[in-house]
């Protein structure tokens, strides 16, 4: 959900400290951010969104540029939230806090689905966190960035301060990689 | 095999055509961020109010038409009670300052005496006796006159100044004296507390400890013109018979 020609003057007055503004912002990118920080198997994808705008809210101020500037200074934020939880997470070695076997390390959860279960003609959500999980870190980055955050490559890129080239290629093996888990899963059904 | 594309609209527009499932699994992935905006943390709930938070007093304006709001929406039996109750609060409070016809003013010292803590001023014991039914306060009711004897501390030589009007302070003192002095009881207690409140106050007996009133009426002239004499200005406490003392100095 965009905002649109309107942006300039939401965000000024979100600025202000205007409620209505404030709200509009967050309704505009709490959905995406949620989609992204949900993808990276982070526990408690609400409560971890509910941190990147108060993070964006307080740091609103300092900011300058457009909506699609503030798109990626959003996800930035939600990025290395994101992070910082994986590490919190590590350092608790607690694994039953990821939500649906995926975590940080990228490694297929132990209950992975039966074949049958992936071959349905429908993905739901679970399945699709569980193919997630079967990527790595940074791959799993660059595919909720690009089809979550609606990133493009360029701007995936800087967020992750890594060459657009790199970006490409971490794309490219994820959806290898993941055709590969789902074709193979197929083909043993 | 295809080879995946490397941007997002080749991912989104033209996926594998031979595999349903990497379609559907970004189809899925896609609709992750187009759910509901996630339920705010207390914290968060916080910031995205604002300063639309701090709820400005409203204007008097708004705040009579949130009244007239609400009492229309009030029914026809809230109205009557409403209006009744304001009536009373209205009428009492007319009561507490003696303000109102002096059988209205009975009635309502009656009441808010007996129910309440609150004294307010009745008529009938500012007489000092029961009011005739049929004479009210036009009855001509005379009371014996009262003698009062002041504590002997009391500072009867302040209860004057130089042009012998009564010094509010020096009333009061007169009659919280008055007030405490037990050597009546009752009903006589009462009435004499209430004929001191009513009288000068020691004013015609300057540095005398006992003070003799009598209470205003056909008397009150003659009462006044003894207290009142040499009093130009008038007194402070105005009544009917400071004129009435007025009238027998000239005459005397």
């Amino acid at each position: 959900m965009t905002i649109g020609p309107s942006f300039d003057s939401v965000l000024a007055a979100a600025r202000t400290g205007a409620g209505w503004a404030r709200t509009r912002l967050y309704q505009s990118l709490a959905p995406a951010v949620a989609g992204y920080v949900r993808a990276q198997g982070v526990a408690d994808p609400s409560d971890v969104t509910s941190e990147v705008f108060v993070s964006v809210l307080t740091r609103l101020p300092s900011f300058e540029g457009d909506e699609e500037q503030f798109r990626r200074w959003v996800f930035t934020i939600a990025y290395r939230r994101v992070v910082d939880e994986w590490r919190s997470q590590a350092r608790l070695r607690d694994t039953s806090s990821v939500v649906a076997g995926v975590g940080p390390t990228g490694s297929t959860p132990s209950h992975a689905p039966a074949a049958e279960d992936v071959a349905l003609a429908h993905l739901g959500r679970e399945r699709v966190a569980e193919l997630l999980a079967t990527l790595t870190p940074d791959q799993r980055h660059v595919v909720a960035l690009r089809v979550v955050a609606d990133l493009s490559l360029e701007q995936v890129a800087e967020l992750l301060g890594k060459p657009v080239g790199a970006v490409k290629a971490l794309q490219h093996r994820a959806l290898a990689s993941l055709r590969r888990t789902i074709e193979g899963r197929a083909v043993s059904r | 095999m295809r080879r995946p594309s490397d941007s997002w609209d080749d991912m989104h527009r033209e996926p594998p055509l031979d595999d349903p499932f990497l379609t559907d699994f970004l189809t899925e992935l896609r609709s992750w961020g187009t759910d509901e905006a996630p339920e705010p943390s207390p914290a968060l709930a916080t910031l995205l109010v604002g300063v639309d938070r701090v709820d400005p007093v409203p204007p008097p304006a708004r705040r009579t038409k949130m009244l007239v709001s609400k009492l229309a929406g009030f029914g026809i039996a809230a109205k009557v009670a409403l209006g009744v109750g304001v009536a009373a609060a209205a009428v009492t409070t007319a009561g507490a300052v003696g303000v109102l016809p002096d059988a209205a003013q009975h009635g309502v010292a009656t009441v808010v005496n007996a129910v309440s803590p609150i004294e307010i001023p009745d008529v009938s014991a500012r007489l000092g006796a029961d009011v005739a039914s049929d004479g009210g306060l036009d009855a001509d009711v005379t009371v014996p006159p009262t003698t009062v004897t002041l504590p002997a501390g009391a500072p009867a030589d302040d209860a004057t100044d130089d042009d012998g009007a009564a010094a509010p302070d020096n009333h009061g003192a007169c009659v919280s004296a008055a007030a405490r002095d037990r050597s009546l009881s009752g009903r006589e207690h009462g009435q004499a507390v209430s004929a001191i409140a009513q009288s000068d106050c020691g004013k015609g007996d300057e540095g005398s400890t006992t003070s003799t009133t009598t209470v205003p009426g056909d008397e009150a002239g003659a009462s006044g013109g003894n207290r009142g004499s040499g009093n130009a200005n008038g007194h402070a406490n105005g009544n009917a018979g400071n004129g009435n003392g007025k009238a027998g100095s000239g005459k005397g």
